[in-house]
């Protein structure tokens, strides 16, 4: 196996005065992996993500970044090797969407510093990869949910990232949205990047070849191959409903998570 | 970008214009040939247009175009800080505290140059009073801060109000009272002097801060992803709006509306980035202000307070701003 890119060791963590959250949580990636981290609501998915980002500071254990321990890490640089998406937010203020995306240079640039052609250049240049440079001088504002959220990927772009969290980057989203953003994923793979999405779906990770991490707060009921740790069994335990995998073999063999029905309700 | 950066030279030009204008007019007027003789060096020094010049209108008007520059700027970056465009550079409680330190020295019967220090220094208090109080586990939340700043703000108006109580109504009251409506009435050279260090110098590294300050209206956490030292910045913007504000306050009394509406104009006029709005925002509350303390001193023969004028203006004047700025937005 590669250098692990990636690599947290009985993780734990709590809110001030809350119940833990997460507790002994380890695993491992390599570079140009996919993970995805599959939960309930409140299973801590999210706070997870926002740990591994340096958001949140861990009671216990470690995360290795790149082999450094992520409080070693100074916050710029951080920014540098990793970006995070977080769950879909309106925007405040009407600042064009270039104007957005070339912050994303922020860590790059020393305090003072206005950002120059080529920040805006790189900025274009997110923007043609995830599909909007076409969007640039429209104002954030005014953007539907979905191309707001491939803004918000475009931004994470711009820091140049080796790891890239994206906390539900479908939700909320349309059918279409929902494909291309997951294109995107794909794509990213492919160009090397390390990626950790959340997801409450599990049909998703069953879409591609990837890992998943199963998760119920201090609950870790898997971390592997997605085929085989989202199993029914798995999903039903950690969801505390019956889950069950239907295959659809037209066009090509694909699966998908549904809650089994029950028989109190009512079906016409 | 190449209409944006027209608009800051354009407002300079303007400002200047109107500068002139109001250094002209006046209970002594400046004529074109005063301000020829005063161009060629032969200005008679003893000369009444050179005393009402020099003396009493420059001062007044370097004031004016400090303070308004300085209360945007303020405005502009308190509203990016907390991400709300209604937030005005008084949110954390400048205003009610520099207020009741000037009646509370009003009340003792203390010369000019006291209240002022008085109300500086209580407008400071009430900011670190909110900050302190909106500080948990050495991080400021920024919802926290605006409760405090709200909490705090109505402590010291009330304070405020009970000495206006107290307060001797045939003389002392109406002072308190005029103080508290705001004027650029005498303010002189050493006014001038005293505050312009504490309003300068914020206002140049809140203006080399400029873009960085963009990082905040993506949220505070999004700031700090992209490896920004939100705790630091916030508590650096906050320490450079307060000292601006304070001065402020502390020489010309309480002029509200400037913080909130000249910024709002600004991003009408060049959009969200503070690479552009922070500088135009400044621009055009000094333009603004000289504006409006011009007509304060000119329009009756009797001094109008500028906080009732500044009112008066930027309400309709926001009004019509955010019809413009949300068109349709009322319509089924």
């Amino acid at each position: 196996m590669s250098e692990p890119i990636l690599e947290v060791g009985s993780l734990s963590f709590a809110y001030p005065k809350g119940s833990e959250i997460l507790r002994d949580l380890s695993f491992r990636l390599s570079r140009g992996e996919r993970l995805f981290v599959v939960g309930p609501n409140g299973g801590g998915k999210s706070t997870l993500l926002r740990l591994l980002a340096g958001l949140l500071v861990k009671r216990s254990g470690q995360i290795l970044l790149d082999g450094r321990e992520i409080r070693e890490w100074s916050s710029p640089a951080l920014a540098r090797f990793l970006a995070f998406v977080p769950q879909f937010r309106s925007p405040t203020f009407p600042f064009t969407v270039l104007e957005t995306v070339v912050m994303g240079r922020a860590p790059y640039l020393s305090r003072f510093r206005i950002p120059g052609e080529e920040c805006y250049r790189l900025a274009e240049e997110s923007l043609s990869r995830v599909g909007i440079l076409h969007l640039r001088n429209r104002l954030c504002t005014e953007l539907s949910g979905g191309e707001w959220q491939l803004v918000n990927i475009a931004r994470a772009l711009t820091q140049n990232p080796s790891v890239l969290l994206l906390d539900e980057p479908t939700a909320h989203l349309d059918m279409a949205y929902k494909e291309r953003i997951l294109e995107l994923i794909a794509g990213m793979t492919k160009a090397g990047i390390t990626l950790v999405v959340v997801s409450h779906s599990p049909d998703i990770p069953l879409r591609y070849r990837s890992l998943s991490l199963l998760l119920n707060r201090e609950r870790v009921l898997g971390f592997g191959e997605s085929e085989s740790v989202l199993s029914e069994t798995n999903l039903s335990l950690v969801f505390s409903t019956p889950v069950r995998r239907i295959k659809t073999l037209e066009p090509r063999p694909r699966e998908f998570c549904v809650p089994e029905d029950k028989p109190s309700q009512d079906r016409s | 970008m190449n209409r944006r950066g027209r608009v800051q030279p354009l407002l300079l030009l303007l400002s200047l214009a109107v500068v002139l204008i109001a250094l002209s007019i006046g209970k002594i007027p400046v004529s074109p040939e005063h301000w020829k003789e005063i161009l060629l060096g032969r200005m008679d020094t003893s000369a009444p247009q050179w005393v009402a010049l020099v003396q009493i209108r420059l001062p007044r008007i370097l004031a004016a175009l400090l303070i308004g520059a300085g209360l945007s700027a303020s405005g502009t970056v308190f509203q990016g800080l907390f991400q709300n465009p209604l937030v005005s550079p008084h949110i954390l409680g400048v205003a009610s505290g520099s207020a009741f330190g000037a009646a509370t020295f009003i009340l003792l019967g203390a010369s000019v140059p006291l209240i002022r220090i008085g109300a500086f220094l209580f407008g400071l208090l009430s900011v670190v009073m909110a900050y302190g109080l909106g500080r948990f586990h050495r991080r400021s939340p920024l919802l926290m801060l605006v409760l405090s700043g709200v909490i705090i703000g109505s402590l010291f108006s009330a304070l405020t109000s009970f000495l206006k109580y107290i307060a001797d109504p045939m003389e002392r009251m109406p002072t308190i009272v005029f103080w508290l409506l705001g004027s650029l009435n005498n303010i002189g050279w050493q006014d001038l002097a005293y505050s312009a260090p504490s309003m300068v110098l914020p206002l140049f590294l809140l203006w080399l801060y400029r873009w960085r300050l963009n990082l905040f209206s993506l949220g505070e956490e999004d700031a700090k992803s992209l490896g920004e030292n939100t705790e630091l910045l916030k508590a650096l913007v906050i320490c450079c709006a307060t000292s601006i504000t304070a001065s402020a306050v502390a020489i010309s009394g309480v002029i509200g509306w400037i913080g909130l509406v000249i910024p709002h104009m600004a991003r009408l006029l060049v959009g969200s980035d503070n690479r552009y709005a922070l500088g135009v925002s400044m621009t055009l509350g000094a333009l603004y202000l000289c504006l409006v303390d011009t007509l304060a001193r000119s329009l009756s023969g009797m001094e109008i307070p500028i906080g009732i004028l500044t009112a008066v203006i930027g309400a309709p004047t926001f009004a019509l701003l955010l019809r413009r700025a949300f068109p349709g937005e009322g319509e089924p």
